[in-house]
């Protein structure tokens, strides 16, 4: 008991280090509810009219609620595949549109029911399908199935964005709350809860860095303009912006420490976003706004360094394995 | 052990002494010696798949030709057990796409099905099929492939274009050269190459038989230099086994490092999960052969072997020392113990798909839309690799390695520098 009343005592004078709950309750749970809400709107919007353009929007606001909350990876997300569906991205190999034609040329039944949904392709299924389906101009002239298709994989995006928020709601966002507490057999100690906010951080950043900058970017002798995501929907450049504002505000309900380079760093990228005109990257294949594009990227790749070093030891943490640790 | 006991006896300092203590040196030098070992024989077992395939280039047959495929499945033993090697250590890792880069445009390489389609956006070299054309022009510059070199395949076509895809060399290569393309599907059945596409008579089919003959030649060879390569690395004053040994705690945050990476983002995530969730058989990482079950089998014994710091080589004997396992359990025996029962199910799971495939369900079959069974079973080994993942975490933590991974940043060493 004594130990107790010591380690509140200690708890009490010592700043927010980590606040894991403040995390789940200002960041976690209501992008979740934004996105269920986002997702089941789009459903209902093709419901109503599945032409292309009367879904875009709906789409486009469903996608940007996706971004808010995609760095976070674990959890009920990873389970049965979700983050992986939902965000099938980078599809170097073209599985999505293959898939996607397939299923339109043999008018495959499977998709009228959820279940039969269900078992699609993961290139099928998720917001990258779905911007195949809506901006593609092989798929935009919509037929009487490529519009129950459009139905079929919106409806199973709203009920796999709902399964997640259900999941956090009714178990798991008590279990990262209450990391370390006797009997939670997920997060065994505190520092593992911090451990994989800070984890999905750095993964989140390198990801934006790498991936949704880098593969465009390819290399000087050889831009890959048509790497870039969601070029599509002409929406590449705001995909990095609206991810780095979800990484920002997942570091900022995570600690009050002083990270005045992490901050910085942040802002920095925003204005180099802000300065920059265009929206789906094009520019990596001039020279000139090559730079801009590549300076951007270094300013991503700024901040992990900076969060790296400021917040590990400052948390007490280092970075988990991620699922990007692969090839 | 023995001389430790009785120096501490004769220094008399015993209860000051952690008398059996395990050095962390002694568990880094016996992983040096084990990377050494498989090194070797991979190295071995490459050259014995190199004669099997000079053997049937110079009297191509159905006997042959099975020979050097059987020499190909063997050869692959040794080497997926040294990949756990390969996230930790920057020099396998910078080195590894040499021989095991994964999944490849094999259009580039040979002749394909007509499904298999054209040049795409992805990578304009999809379908160069350098076997038919020994001149052609790549980013630009002319290229003169009349004679079959490792130069031509390691330099110029391996990851030509800057496309990753674009994989000219290594086991991958050998083997689509072994078996062809599998045109199965989810369904029965493997690559059938038939023999006569390397004859070197009338019998040749496809054409250009004796180019073939000379990519497959000069691949196999090329492996065996690129291993002999790796297993110089490792042997004493090695640049790897120097770069284990250097800092102890740096050492051992390498070893769990490459157990961790491997386990989660590339056997579970890259080449298990993605797989079963685009029910793709061109997920399949040995899927020219539907060897895979093996080669994931291999993966996950390859991870034990690291936490037990034993290795039973291609000639039965062992190698054996110090091991991380009895390393952790000083800190934290719970979460040894726990990580060791881990590696022991996502082992039996791994075997389960092993045992499976050699009752009729190959890899690709399980990747197949409806089947829940295929998909259960890899699903199953799926978690059991990322709850080891976990537990791998937690000796880091428990090992107090924190901190060695985070080295010297511009960021916060010179701010300015960053931000100009």
């Amino acid at each position: 008991m004594k130990h107790a009343i010591a380690l509140i005592a200690a708890l009490w004078a010592a700043p927010v280090v980590a606040d894991v709950a403040r995390s789940v309750d200002t960041y976690i749970l209501p992008s979740y509810a934004a996105l269920a809400e986002s997702t089941a709107r789009l459903r209902d919007q093709a419901g109503v009219d599945c032409a292309p353009a009367a879904v875009r929007p709906a789409w486009n606001a469903a996608f940007d609620d996706w971004l808010h909350v995609s760095p976070i990876h674990f959890g009920p997300v990873e389970q049965d595949g979700r983050a992986v569906i939902i965000a099938f991205w980078p599809d170097g190999r073209s599985a999505g549109p293959r898939a996607l034609a397939r299923l339109i040329a043999e008018e495959d039944p499977i998709i009228s029911t959820a279940e039969g949904t269900a078992k699609l392709s993961a290139a099928a299924r998720g917001f990258y399908a779905l911007e195949h389906l809506l901006f593609d101009a092989q798929f935009v002239d919509t037929t009487a199935y490529s519009c129950d298709l459009i139905r079929a994989v919106t409806a199973d995006l709203a009920h796999m964005s709902a399964d997640i928020e259900d999941a956090w709601m009714t178990g798991y966002a008590e279990s990262l709350r209450s990391a370390g507490a006797t009997g939670n057999e997920t997060f065994l100690s505190e520092r593992e809860g911090i451990q994989i906010l800070f984890t999905s951080l750095l993964a989140g950043l390198e990801f934006t860095a790498d991936t949704r900058l880098g593969r465009p970017l390819g290399s000087f002798e050889n831009p890959r303009p048509k790497r870039a995501e969601s070029w599509r929907s002409g929406r590449s450049l705001r995909n990095v912006s609206l991810s780095l504002q979800g990484l920002q505000a997942l570091k900022n309900t995570l600690s009050d420490l002083e990270t005045p380079v992490t901050d910085a760093g942040f802002e920095r990228a925003f204005t180099l976003i802000a300065q920059l005109d265009d929206p789906v990257l094009a520019g990596v294949a001039d020279p000139q706004s090559r730079l801009k594009i590549e300076v951007l990227q270094q300013a991503v790749k700024s901040i992990k360094e900076a969060a790296e070093v400021e917040l590990s030891a400052l948390l007490g943490v280092e970075a988990g394995f991620n699922a990007a640790d692969g090839d | 052990m023995s001389r430790t006991f009785l120096t501490a006896l004769v220094a008399g300092t015993l209860t000051a002494l952690p008398a059996f203590a395990v050095e962390k040196t002694d568990v880094l030098t016996n992983y040096a010696n084990i990377a050494a070992a498989k090194f070797a024989d991979s190295v071995i077992s490459a050259k014995t798949l190199d004669a099997a395939i000079n053997a049937f280039l110079a009297a191509p047959s159905d006997e042959t030709l099975e020979t050097a495929r059987l020499a190909w499945r063997a050869a692959r033993v040794p080497y997926m057990q040294t990949e756990v090697y390969r996230f930790g250590n920057p020099i396998v890792d910078d080195w590894e796409g040499r021989v095991n880069a994964w999944p490849l445009d094999e259009g580039l390489i040979d002749y394909v099905d007509t499904a298999y389609g054209g040049a795409t956006d992805e990578n304009a070299f999809a379908a160069l099929n350098v076997i038919a054309n020994p001149t052609f022009t790549l980013s630009g510059t002319k290229v003169d492939a009349t004679e079959i070199s490792k130069t031509l395949l390691s330099d110029v076509l391996q990851e030509a274009d800057g496309v990753e895809a674009n994989v000219a060399t290594g086991y991958h290569a050998i083997e689509f050269l072994l078996w062809g393309q599998d045109l199965n599907g989810t369904g029965t059945g493997a690559g059938a190459r038939a023999w006569t596409d390397f004859a070197t008579d009338d019998a040749c089919t496809n054409g250009n038989c004796d180019r073939r003959a000379d990519y497959l030649r000069t691949a196999s060879a090329l492996l065996v230099d690129e291993l002999d390569f790796m297993a110089a690395q490792w042997i004493e004053g090695g640049a790897a086994r120097e770069a284990v040994l250097a800092d102890p705690a740096e050492g051992i945050s390498m070893m769990l490092t490459g157990m961790g990476s491997l386990s989660y983002g590339e056997l579970a995530g890259e080449r298990m999960k993605l797989g079963v969730l685009l029910n793709d058989p061109e997920e399949e990482h040995d899927c020219f052969s539907d060897n895979t079950p093996y080669s994931h089998y291999y993966d996950g014994l390859g991870i034990q072997n690291v936490f037990l710091g034993h290795y039973t080589r291609i000639d039965g004997s062992v190698v054996t020392g110090a091991a991380l396992k009895d390393l952790i359990a000083e800190t934290d025996k719970g979460v040894a113990d726990q990580l060791g029962q881990e590696i022991n199910t996502s082992l039996a799971e791994l075997g389960e798909i092993v045992t499976a495939s050699e009752n009729g369900m190959a890899y690709d079959m399980m990747l197949a839309r409806d089947n829940a069974e295929g998909e259960e079973m890899i699903l199953g080994a799926v978690d059991a690799l990322v709850a080891q993942t976990r537990s791998i975490e937690r000796a880091v933590a428990a090992l107090d390695l924190q901190g060695v991974s985070v080295e010297g940043s511009d960021s916060l060493d010179a701010p300015d520098a960053v931000f100009e």
